[in-house]
């Protein structure tokens, strides 16, 4: 553990924050960033149920509750259920660090990303789940960081490793949350690691304060005949930067990572994306779309990497960008590298208006310009909302691009 | 009554309706044709409000309202209904949520009360029956991946469960074998009444032996080149759109 922590330290110092001439930070503009002096959370920051409850899922979920990553006891309702081990990290850190050894930290890269790298460095608390050999977590587990700040600047690293061994089958969803304009910078490590035969589901879902900096990376790393798949819902949050990296390890893999973002005023969305081919016969869907308004701005960098002898590797991967102003701003760069000759590999970006027949069409049937509008950015979501399996969390998701869209009591009334 | 006045429009500032004039009674179903390119499309989106037309001159009046003083969808309220030439698909708009909010909105501007659940599926299944419109459609995106015959089914049961005033059909047999064309054509009779006005748009005469117009007129370059009954159909048939494009006479 200390070791993990000070090669990522020295990674962090030596990288620091980059400007915008370094290639993967091209379109982030850390010299806020870098200029504040964060402190870590006060050790004994509580939060009331109260705060939470806007946040919440189905209430029969198990929670694990975190607040500026501090360890709310009261309201976590989480506990070991029968095959699926779930525990807080700082306790596993304490009693059994070779539970760790290998996976912690094995495949979010610190190395080339300082906000990873910090985040690693400064690993204390979070969550570990392991769901055993052949077995099935029956309920999703919710997992909330709620960042609240104080009067001053802090920094929070909130951290969580899944492991599901072989033939398991589970679902976790993040949420990371806030509702105070204290400055606060999150740099959320998730690592999702899959044995063979595994089925695992993973959201994460951000409603960010509006002057919280979320800088997260999410690390799969899957077996054979696997399908594993996380998608990342961006709602709120003045810089939403996540760092997604698929790696198929085990032949018959299939990865499916989606992301859909909502951008207004002058927000600013980042989705770096890698998919890593290592082994013949994988599969992987990449979809992410960006709805922007306003002066927001969105990049997208996607990368599929396909190994030599990753044979009969079949990966499509797509970013949307729907601009509903003239002020807003996309940039896409799909990437492919590819070193196997018998592959199919597709990559399409699109950054377009709302289609003008399409609303006309509506119009023309009696539906009012806000109204069809709002009905074609929910379409537009909805390719991605559609495959969020747990139906509270897909039914919190439509609310809130709903709510964000005109005419919502006309077309909440439609439902 | 539907009344157009010496419309002009035209786009990127070319004109493609020179001065059209079309009153049609409540009750009546008058019939637009013409050779391809003419304005038939032009006029009925115009007539819908098509923002890509620009109206140079010229009014159309519905019921006492003028329509383009309105936006499109204020016209469906009015009481306009365009069945378009092409349907649009909309990917991830479901059938049901479209016509739904469509029905609503066009009630709630009307001044009528919204259906409840069970008269509104009640509603579908009687006005679907009409075009023998299957159900399953309107689980499907809206025009999404139907086939010609389905979309233009689709376009005559959305007409019926608005229950405009005025309706314009916009090459609505183009596209159809002759059994769906009778459907079609039926579902379009059932819904004649004496206070609600037709302007069926068409290339052949074909359609217009199973919708008998009262009215027939022929658009030759943006303007109406020709008025007559509908024996005018069956002399256009014969001899083709040649003899009025040269000829230009007019007979009202
Ligand atoms: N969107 C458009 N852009 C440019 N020209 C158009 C457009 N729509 C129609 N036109 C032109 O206007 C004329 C009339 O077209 P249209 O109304 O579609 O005719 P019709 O329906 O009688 O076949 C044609 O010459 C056509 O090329
Ligand atoms: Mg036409």
């Amino acid at each position: 553990m200390t070791a993990i922590r000070k090669a990522a330290m020295n990674a962090y110092e030596s990288i620091l924050w980059p400007s915008m001439r370094d290639e993967s930070w091209r379109y982030t503009d850390t010299r806020a960033i870098a200029a504040t002096d964060f402190k870590s959370a006060d050790p004994s920051t509580v939060i009331k149920a109260d705060s939470l409850s806007p946040f919440l899922l189905d209430s029969d979920m198990p929670l694990m509750v975190f607040a500026d990553g501090v360890y709310q006891p009261d309201l976590s309702t989480a506990t070991s259920m029968p095959g699926v081990q779930i525990h807080r990290l700082a306790d596993v850190i304490a009693s059994n660090p070779e539970r760790l050894e290998g996976r912690l930290a094995s495949h979010a890269d610190y190395q080339d990303d300082p906000a990873c790298g910090l985040s690693t460095a400064m690993i204390t608390d979070g969550v570990v789940v392991e769901i055993e050999a052949e077995a099935t977590m029956e309920t999703p587990l919710h997992i909330v960081f709620f960042n609240q700040g104080t009067t001053h600047p802090i920094s929070t690293h909130p951290r969580v490793l899944i492991v599901a061994n072989d033939r398991s089958t589970g679902t976790v969803i993040e949420s990371h949350v806030g509702t105070s304009e204290q400055v606060i910078l999150s740099t959320p490590v998730t690592e999702l690691i899959a044995g063979d035969n595994v089925n695992l589901d993973h959201y994460r879902m951000v409603r960010e304060g509006a002057a919280t900096w979320h800088l997260g990376d999410v690390a799969l790393h899957q077996g054979a005949r696997t399908e594993v798949s996380s998608c990342v819902l961006a709602f709120d949050g003045p810089l939403i930067r996540t760092r997604m990296r698929g790696t198929l390890a085990g032949e018959d893999g299939n990865a499916i990572l989606h992301g859909l973002a909502m951008g207004h005023e002058d927000r600013h969305i980042e989705n770096l994306l890698r998919v890593n081919h290592m082994v013949p016969h994988c599969r992987s869907r990449e979809s992410f779309k960006h709805i922007l308004e306003d002066k927001s701005t969105a990049a997208f960098t996607g990368r599929i990497y396909v190994a030599e002898g990753a044979q009969k590797t079949d990966a499509v991967q797509t970013n949307r960008n729907l601009l509903l102003s003239n002020t807003s701003k996309a940039t896409a760069r799909p990437q492919l590298e590819i070193y196997a000759d018998d592959v199919k590999c597709t990559h399409g970006a699109t950054i377009g208006e709302l289609d003008q027949e399409a609303m006309f069409y509506l119009q023309a049937r009696g539906i009012p310009a806000d109204a069809a509008r709002s009905m074609l950015v929910q379409a537009f979501a909805g390719e991605i909302l559609d495959d969020v399996a747990p139906e509270s969390l897909r039914n919190q998701a439509q609310l809130l691009l709903r709510n964000r869209l005109p005419a919502a009591e006309h077309l909440a009334a439609m439902e | 009554m539907l009344q157009i006045t010496n419309l002009h429009a035209s786009i990127d500032d070319t004109p493609i309706l020179r001065g059209i004039d079309l009153t049609i009674n409540d009750g009546e179903v008058h019939s637009l044709m013409g050779p391809n390119g003419s304005g038939k499309s032009t006029l009925a989106k115009v007539m819908a409000g098509d923002e890509a037309y620009e109206v140079t001159e010229g009014s159309i009046v519905l019921n006492g309202q003028d329509l383009l003083e309105l936006d499109p969808h204020e016209r469906a309220a009015a009481g306009l209904f365009m069945a378009f030439q092409y349907p649009v698909e909309i990917p991830g708009v479901t059938m049901k949520y479209f016509m739904r909010t469509a029905m609503n909105s066009v009630r709630k501007n009307r001044g009528q009360e919204e259906l409840d659940a069970y008269e509104y599926l009640s509603v579908v299944k009687e006005r679907a029956a009409t075009v023998k419109l299957d159900l399953e459609l309107l689980d499907r995106p809206v025009n999404g991946g139907f086939s010609g015959g389905e979309k233009k089914r689709a376009e005559i049961f959305q007409m019926a469960m608005l229950e405009p005033s005025a309706c314009v059909l916009d090459e609505t047999d183009s596209g159809l074998d002759i059994d769906a064309l009778r459907i079609v054509a039926e579902g379009v009779n059932t819904m004649r009444s004496p206070d609600r006005s037709f302007l069926v748009i068409t290339h052949y005469q074909r359609l217009l032996s199973y919708i008998v117009p009262d009215v027939v007129h022929v658009l030759v370059d943006g303007k109406i080149a020709r008025t007559g009954g509908k024996e005018l159909a069956l002399e256009l048939e014969e001899h083709g759109y040649s003899l009025i494009e040269k000829g230009n006479a007019v007979d009202a």
